[in-house]
């Protein structure tokens, strides 16, 4: 009789800005991929930190992960633009090699407008996703950040903000069997 | 004997010890005993306009901050024992502060600008390290952003001189148990390995705990 091997858990690294992406992602990607999946954050700093994460993605794929996530704030809701500074972040990628293994999203026009969407229909039109969720959520919702994504209705918010939409899609990738068990 | 070549020192705060040149406890003035808890207080204060200010005494404020991020800073290095002065004014130029780390010799810029910090603010600050001894190095504090564009613009096809730092390694390097000197090392070795100039601390620390 074959033995069964274990199953390694998915192990995930996600390279964001700073504390507000931690936050976020410590709370909402467990939701998706499920609490056995191990996830790293790495908190990069600024934007312009970005092109040069490709050193220690390739050493955290070269490590057993399975994939590398950039989650930036795309700072603008024009999809033009939004289109330019992924093909630029993502040329820098393709150079090394790596682009199977890593994807770029990127939060319009911030990733306060993520948990906006669970009170406003549109949320990437938000001018002041920040300013806008304190007015729903508390003046205090920058501190609760990882309370209000534990608390996101993904399928609502999903629907009315396409980049996490595309950011969960990119994490149901990951773990098809899991994303089918949440659907 | 290589002792015998060291040149006597005349001047009143100076004292020739070893070979090494260390700075004479005598000369360090008394801020300097500031604890980082004190600065971490000092930071915190100035995070945010104190509230009601009148528009004019807001721009006076936010000018009077940029000095004493100056100031902290040094007094941070110095807290931690490393060498470094505070910032002075010459003919055309004005140099917020100097400090060594492992026997690099830096000249520190210091920003607190609500704009991002344009690539032409830092290739202004690595004009000053030209006419300095050979090897000089440069880190340029924003506690606002930096531009895009900037960290590539200092790289490609230059030679690197000039490291950049955030509000984030400043605050990491107030915590206790962090310090000024390992997040100067970290940027350094960044540097020097893969040609970054924007490393930020808080990535070293996440990516090797």
């Amino acid at each position: 009789m074959a033995r069964r091997e274990p199953i390694a858990p998915l192990k995930v690294v996600f390279f964001v800005e700073g504390n507000t992406d931690k936050a976020f992602l410590e709370a909402f990607v467990p939701r998706v991929l499920g609490p056995k999946a191990a996830m790293r954050v790495v908190r990069v700093g600024g934007k312009p930190a970005f092109s040069s994460t490709f050193f220690e993605a390739a050493r955290f794929l070269d490590a057993g992960y399975a994939s590398a996530f950039l989650l930036l704030d795309a700072d603008t809701e024009i999809p033009e633009e939004i289109d330019r500074q992924k093909r630029q972040l993502f040329e820098v990628f393709r150079r090394y090699g790596l682009t199977e293994r890593v994807q770029i999203h990127m939060a319009v026009p911030m990733l306060e407008a993520w948990l906006l969407a669970a009170y406003r229909a549109h949320p990437e039109q938000s001018t002041h996703p920040k300013r806008d969720l304190a007015r729903y959520a508390g003046p205090d919702a920058g501190n609760r950040i990882g309370e209000l994504a534990a608390a996101l209705p993904i399928d609502l918010a999903r629907r009315r903000s396409k980049s996490l939409d595309d950011f969960i899609t990119g994490l149901e990738a990951l773990a098809p069997a899991r994303a089918r068990q949440a659907s | 004997m290589l002792r015998d070549l060291a040149i006597p020192c005349s001047s009143p705060g100076c004292v020739e010890q070893n070979w090494r040149w260390q700075p004479s406890k005598n000369t360090v003035p008394s801020p300097v005993v500031d604890g980082k808890a004190l600065l971490r207080k000092r930071w915190d204060e100035h995070r945010a306009p104190p509230p009601g200010l009148a528009r004019s005494a807001l721009a006076r404020w936010k000018r009077e901050r940029g000095y004493v991020l100056e100031k902290l800073l040094v007094d941070l290095a110095r807290a931690e024992g490393l060498d470094a002065e505070y910032g002075y004014r010459r003919t055309g130029e004005q140099v917020d502060g100097y400090f060594v780390v492992d026997d690099r010799h830096f000249l520190l810029e210091a920003k607190w600008h609500e704009v991002p910090i344009a690539a032409s603010d830092v290739f202004a600050f690595q004009g000053k390290l030209r006419g300095k001894l050979l090897g000089t190095l440069g880190l340029f504090v924003s506690v606002g952003k930096f531009a895009v564009d900037a960290p590539l613009a200092l790289v490609y096809g230059k030679e690197i001189d000039v490291l950049l730092a955030d509000r984030g390694d400043i605050e990491l390097a107030l915590q206790t148990g962090r310090s000024f000197e390992e997040m100067v090392r970290v940027k350094m070795r960044a540097a020097a390995q893969r040609g970054e100039v924007y490393y930020t601390y808080q990535r070293w620390l996440d990516a090797n705990p």
